[in-house]
C-alpha cells in the first residue's frame, strides 16, 4: 500500500540518520548501552512512571540463572548458618508465651525491653542478663530473598 | 486466545499527530483505539525512546504522551538484538539464526488485518 510520508516524518528521518552517524564504529554494546541511556534519561526527565523492560530470556538462559541462583542460595546458606543457628537457640530459650485464651503474646525478652523503656530511672537489680543477640539476624532472613533477588 | 504482538516504530507514533495526512492519522488512531481495548499487545523499544530524545521539545511531549495513555510496553534493547538488527534485511537470516520471522506492516494493513 502507498502512502504519503507526513512532514512529521521527516523530522523523525533526519534523527535516524543523526543517530546512524553518532553511532557509526560503536559496538553493538556500546550502542545498546547508549539507546537504552537516552531512554532512561527522557523518561527521567518527563518523571513518567513508565520502566524499561529487559528483554524475556530464552529458556537456556532462565535454566542458566536458576543454576547460578541455587548454587548462591547453597553458599548463602552455608555463610548463614551461624545466624540461623542463633536464631533457632533464641527462639528455644525464649519461647513465644500464650495467654489464657491460647493466643501468642509477647515473649519474655520483649516484655522486659518494655519495662526498662516504661522505668529507665529504676531498673531493676534482678533483672536478668540480656541475652547476647540483636535482631539483625533475623532481618537477614527476609533480606536474603531481596539479595537473591538482585543477583 | 493468544494476542498479535505489534511492535510500533517512532513513525507510526508520528502518524497519529500527522495532520498533513488525515486518512493514516485517522487509520492510526483507529489502531491505537484498537490497542487500548487490549485487542493487540503494544511494544515499543528504547530505540523509540532514544528518537523522541533528539526531536524537539514541542513532539517530544504529545509521543510520550502517547506511550504513556496507551500503555506502549518499552523495552530495553541488548547486544543480541543490535547484531540482529544489523543482519535483519532479510527474513531468511531470522530463519537461520532460529528466531520468527517478522511482518512489516503500515498502521493501515495492520486494521485491514482485522477486518
Amino acid at each position: 500500500m502507498n502512502y504519503k510520508e507526513p512532514k512529521a516524518m521527516k523530522e523523525i528521518h533526519k534523527i535516524k540518520l543523526q543517530l546512524y552517524e553518532e553511532k557509526k564504529g560503536l559496538s553493538a554494546i556500546e550502542k545498546a548501552k547508549k539507546t537504552n541511556q537516552d531512554a532512561h534519561d527522557i523518561l527521567r526527565k518527563y518523571k513518567l512512571g513508565i520502566k524499561l523492560l529487559h528483554r524475556a530470556k530464552g529458556y537456556t538462559d532462565i535454566m542458566k540463572n536458576a543454576q547460578l541462583q541455587v548454587s548462591t542460595i547453597w553458599v548463602l546458606l552455608f555463610v548463614k548458618g551461624g545466624v540461623m543457628q542463633s536464631v533457632v537457640k533464641s527462639w528455644i530459650q525464649h519461647p513465644p508465651i500464650k495467654d489464657f485464651k491460647g493466643r501468642q503474646v509477647r515473649n519474655d525478652r520483649i516484655k522486659e525491653k518494655r519495662q526498662n523503656v516504661f522505668h529507665p530511672l529504676f531498673p531493676k537489680t534482678n533483672q536478668s542478663p540480656r541475652p547476647n543477640q540483636s535482631i539483625l539476624p533475623i532481618f537477614s532472613i527476609f533480606l536474603l530473598p531481596l539479595y537473591i533477588h538482585q543477583l | 486466545m493468544r494476542k498479535l504482538k505489534l511492535y510500533l516504530d517512532t513513525s507510526v507514533l508520528n502518524f497519529y499527530y500527522a495532520d498533513d495526512s488525515p486518512e493514516e492519522k485517522i487509520i492510526t488512531r483507529e489502531l491505537f483505539r484498537e490497542i487500548k481495548s487490549e485487542s493487540y499487545i503494544a511494544f515499543i523499544t528504547s530505540t523509540v525512546l532514544e528518537e523522541i530524545s533528539k526531536a524537539s521539545e514541542q513532539k517530544q511531549k504529545p509521543l510520550l504522551s502517547l506511550i504513556e495513555e496507551y500503555n506502549l510496553t518499552p523495552l530495553e534493547i541488548d547486544e543480541e538484538i543490535e547484531n540482529l538488527a544489523r543482519k535483519l534485511s532479510v527474513n531468511g537470516i531470522n530463519r537461520m539464526e532460529g528466531y520468527k520471522e517478522i511482518e512489516i506492516y503500515s498502521p493501515m494493513e495492520v486494521i485491514d488485518y482485522e477486518l
